[in-house]
């Protein structure tokens, strides 16, 4: 039997889509709230049919015969911000705007400026943190939030209803609707707006960092992590245990986290944020930030 | 798969591929230079999830720097060489233990420099088929547990029920009202 | 009997009473409609605009990603509750003065939830894509339940309303007749399903009431718990509150009844219903609103004590916001103005008259809105990152949106009684005929206590004759059987 943190990233790992996570439900063990609540969502897409009860167990059945054997996806996505090297230039929520075509309300990586416990200002990057337990995702009533089997949180624009009620749950305030027609996007030929690539955004729907999803898979860096000129922000995979930044600095994953202490932001939602934080203050920069 | 035969695959593919591997080396390092490092992979029996990687230098070497081991990746475009260990020669050999992440072949590099010329990197490769792996992040909250998840699909299942008798209730009241006036008119 | 007789002349009377304003619903009621009409329609004009620029237009930003028509389905939703209350609990407890209210209490409820219902549409950014809550649910989400208890209660509410309608329909029926109403007179003969009123009839029906009458309580009690767990399901502070569903319980009963004390007293004054209505209905209403104001008061200083105690640091921020911040007025206001006035003025004797009750429960109801407006907008617009508040305004088009479902209310009312008996004549007849026998039982325990037979039925040298006192309770008061029996104990 395989042991339990590894089981763990394998449930993450189904994708958690309610359009058409029929047959990959995880079920095993004691049920985790995500395996619960994302099977739930999974039974909001069989309930249509009048047979929806019945579908339930089936799947579930099905669910089970086939979790023994369940693939683990190649990668599971994690994002470190070294805080140690970040002036708070704000190059990468530009390099974000940039690259999205997005408004500058909406900063879907946004710095913050933060005062640490001894006193300190500092800078603070917040990308979407792409929970492993998205409260985003449980209450979206249409399921147009869901979970890649990569650890991706994305959102289908043509599916949303605009209810803003991830907005209400996401503790990291990561989400920006579009409350007015968004602006006129910079086109990529043969790129068409998806989930991955959400340009442009569409009115009165709800958007959100995404990753550069769509890079991704081509082994390019999303946009901010190549626009940090200091190299603060890591790209990384769980499963390969590996990261990058924009300097080409490639360290193991759990040893960088481990041996600098990262620690991930308002972990106390429960909601497992997959972006790890490296404490620091830009000393690295010689920046003193003696608060002001 | 059983865990014996796990095992005996692997140690099949591990003597197999550090042929390979040594040979391979060999004619990479004529290239490079003279004195050849040579890195092997095993698996010691008592943990079956660690891999041991053992760089070894010639002992009439008179390289005396650490050595640094990696592993190869693929993931953000190019090749890249994660950094997995340094160790010290003793012996001539230096070791260091590694736990793979994830399952299907991985290559792994180990290099030292000279201390002489600072620059000169001498490179040894290896690869290695992982069957079983575990990921090397757990999470801070991997235990905790939700009530509700208790429950599962059974609670919504029970929620329905409720909502479909009151629905059911709400209909046939009024069909029998709509009814039975029709029918106790005399 | 003489009390048979007795009876025929206030009866007629009610039966008049109660379709007149579908007879004659008066000069102005035309233009009453209209105007209400034209409200509803400006409502709709701008909400039509707000789908064309985008919610951005009715002053919602990413720090107020909820605010005003979420309020709104909580309040309008909430109100429906006073119609449960009136028509259900009262029945259920036997309280008999409810009967001349219940019609214009049981209307309110429907239209209330129906309003409550269609602000999700300006609430939705993409209201056309409403369908998918059916075929793609989310079963673990909140707003989908919200959805099914909504769609519920609002169904088991019209039921609640058509069933005691019933029979009233087989008796204007006859007066449509009468008049030559034809069309209106086939529906009604169609919609009381061949009702003559005989005993089997009745006892289906009142057991079919009795039965929807239990049912609607439960579920008014969970359409305010999902409410609010559509808030306390998220993690924001003040948001994430055990207390929010019964918060929301307690708050829908008390504003609630608040609107049916208005909405009798509108109806009461244009349809000139005070021989059926009159100030002992305001006072008991009245009444009933200090125990649900002292204990929406009790509940507030519960939510807030053990945050502000604590000082956990988004909590504490809101808190201090609304105590002693930015919203801090408007909350004080709401504390004196919609729970601590209104209490006191049901709650003292002397001030307790139609006009001061009217203006307690106008209080009531509209710093209810209030609440809810601080409620959905205080957290919201705390960053719960960066720890500041984010602002959010009123514009035009959310308020018009906001009117139009405020003039909704009389304007469906109206439209509905104009077509529906206003009160229930099946129902207070009963009463009547009930509370009569009871007053002869009395009377005639009182002359065999007595043996005195200068007591007698229908003698006009009485100073108090049961006549005149079926007469009272039947055409007038329809007070309940306590206030009979002390007007008997007084022979
Ligand atoms: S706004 Fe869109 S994505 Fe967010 S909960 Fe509503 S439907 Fe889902
Ligand atoms: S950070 Fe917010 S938007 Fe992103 S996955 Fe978590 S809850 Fe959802």
């Amino acid at each position: 039997m395989l042991n339990n943190e590894y089981t763990r990233v394998k449930i993450s790992s189904h994708r958690q889509r309610q359009v058409d996570s029929t047959s990959d439900l995880p079920a095993r063990g004691p049920l985790s709230r995500r395996a619960f609540l994302g099977g739930i969502g999974t039974l909001g897409a069989t309930t249509i049919a009048a047979t929806s009860v019945i579908e339930l167990f089936a799947q579930s059945a099905q669910a089970q015969g086939t979790a023994s054997t369940g693939t683990s996806s190649l990668h599971q996505w994690a994002m470190v911000f070294d805080l140690r090297n970040c002036d708070g230039c704000k190059a990468c929520t530009m390099a974000c705007q940039q690259r999205h075509s997005l408004t500058s309300e909406q900063t879907w990586i946004k710095v913050y400026t933060m005062q640490s416990s001894a006193g300190q200002t500092y800078h603070m990057a917040r990308p979407c943190m792409m929970c492993e337990d998205p409260p985003c995702m449980y209450v979206c009533p249409v399921g147009a939030t869901f979970r890649t089997d990569e650890g991706l949180v994305l959102v289908d624009q043509e599916a949303c209803i605009g209810c803003r009620t991830c907005m209400a749950a996401c503790p990291y305030e990561a989400r920006y609707f579009n409350w007015t027609t968004p602006p006129p996007a910079t086109k990529i030929p043969g790129m068409k707006q998806s989930p991955e690539w959400p340009v442009p955004q569409i009115k009165d729907t709800v958007g959100k960092c995404v990753w550069c999803a769509d890079r991704l898979p081509h082994g390019e860096l999303p946009a901010c992590v190549a626009g940090c000129p200091m190299g603060v922000i890591y790209i990384g995979d769980l499963t390969t245990d590996a990261a990058i930044n924009s300097a080409g600095n490639v360290v193991k994953l759990s040893d960088f986290l481990r041996n600098n202490d990262a620690y991930r932001f308002q972990e106390e939602y429960g909601t497992n944020p997959r972006v790890w934080y490296i404490p620091g203050h830009g000393q690295d920069l010689n920046n003193d930030s003696a608060s002001s | 798969m059983s865990r014996l035969s796990q095992y005996i695959v692997a140690t099949f593919l591990l003597a197999s591929l550090s042929l390979v591997s040594l040979a391979s080396m060999d004619s990479a390092f004529a290239q490079v230079v003279a004195s050849p490092l040579t890195l092997n992979v095993t698996q010691p029996a008592s943990t079956s999830d660690t891999l041991t990687l053992a760089a070894s230098l010639p002992s009439n070497t008179s390289l005396n720097s650490p050595i640094h081991f990696y592993v190869t990746t693929k993931l953000f475009g190019g090749k890249h060489l994660v950094p997995i260990g340094v160790s010290s020669l003793n012996d001539g050999t230096a070791s260091i233990t590694y736990k793979p992440t994830w399952d299907g072949t991985q290559s792994f590099t180990a290099t030292v420099v000279d201390p002489k010329t600072g620059a000169t990197q001498i490179t040894a490769n290896a690869s290695y088929d992982v069957i079983s792996s575990k990921p090397a992040v757990s999470f801070a909250n991997a235990n905790q547990k939700n009530p509700l998840s208790h429950f599962g699909k059974g609670f919504i299942v029970a929620l329905l029920i409720i909502v479909a008798a009151v629905w059911v209730t709400l209909l046939t009241t009024l069909f029998r009202v709509v009814r039975g006036m029709s029918k106790l008119a005399p | 009997m003489t009390t048979t007789t007795s009876n025929i002349a206030p009866i007629a009377h009610l039966r008049k009473a109660a379709m007149r304003p579908v007879f004659e619903p008066g000069k102005r009621y035309w233009l009453a409609v209209c105007i209400l009409a034209a409200i509803v329609a400006w409502g709709i004009v701008a909400w039509i605009i707000q789908v064309h620029r985008g919610l951005g237009s009715a002053g919602y930003n990413n720090h107020a990603f909820w605010a005003i028509y979420i309020a709104n389905v909580v309040t309008f939703v909430g109100v429906s509750y006073g119609g449960a209350v009136v028509s259900a609990i009262l029945r259920l407890t036997g309280a008999t003065w409810r009967a001349p209210l219940t019609r214009i209490a049981e209307a309110t409820a429907v239209v209330t939830v129906l309003i409550g219902a269609s602000f999700i549409f300006p609430h939705l950014g993409r209201p056309e894509r409403f369908l998918e809550l059916i075929y793609r649910p989310n079963l673990s989400s909140p707003i989908f339940w919200d959805f099914i208890a909504i769609s519920t209660y609002a169904f088991a509410s019209i039921v609640f309303f058509y069933l005691p309608l019933l029979p009233d329909l087989s008796v204007g029926h006859e007066q449509l007749v009468d008049k030559g109403r034809n069309r209106l007179a086939r529906i009604y003969s169609k919609m009381s399903w061949k009702w003559n009123g005989n005993t089997r009839q009745r006892k289906l029906l009142n057991g079919s009431i009795g039965l929807i009458a239990i049912l609607i309580i439960p579920l008014a009690v969970s359409v305010h718990s999902v409410l609010s767990w559509a808030f306390s399901l998220t993690s924001r502070p003040w948001w994430h509150e055990s207390i929010w569903a019964p918060y929301f319980v307690v708050a829908a009963l008390y504003s609630g009844i608040a609107l049916v004390i208005l909405i009798v007293a509108l109806f009461r004054k244009i349809y000139h219903l005070e021989d059926y209505i009159n100030e002992r209905h305001f006072v008991r209403l009245g009444l009933i609103l200090v125990p649900f104001g002292a204990t929406y008061l009790y509940l507030t200083v519960a939510d807030f004590l053990p945050g502000s105690y604590v000082g956990e640091h988004g909590v504490v921020s809101v808190f201090a916001a609304v105590i002693i911040g930015r919203y801090a007025l408007w909350f004080w206001l709401f504390v004196f103005g919609g729970c601590i006035l209104p209490v006191l003025i049901m709650a003292l004797p002397w001030t307790r008259r139609i006009g001061t009750i009217l203006i307690g429960a106008a209080l009531v109801d509209a710093s209810l809105w209030l609440k809810r407006i601080i409620m959905v907008v205080g957290p919201a617009n705390y960053g719960r990152v960066s720890g500041l508040f984010g602002s959010y305004h009123f514009t035009w088009i959310s308020i018009s949106v906001t009117l139009a479902g405020v003039a909704a209310i009389p304007l469906l009312l109206l439209l509905v009684f104009r077509v529906v008996p206003i009160l229930s004549i099946t129902e207070m007849e009963e009463i009547v005929d009930h509370e009569t026998k009871l007053l002869e039982e009395k009377l005639q325990s009182l002359k065999d206590f007595n043996h005195s037979d200068q007591i007698s039925l229908g003698d006009p040298s009485r100073k108090i004759g049961i006549r005149e006192i079926v007469h009272a309770s039947s055409s007038a008061q329809l007070a309940t059987s306590t206030s009979l029996e002390i007007q008997a104990e007084e022979i």
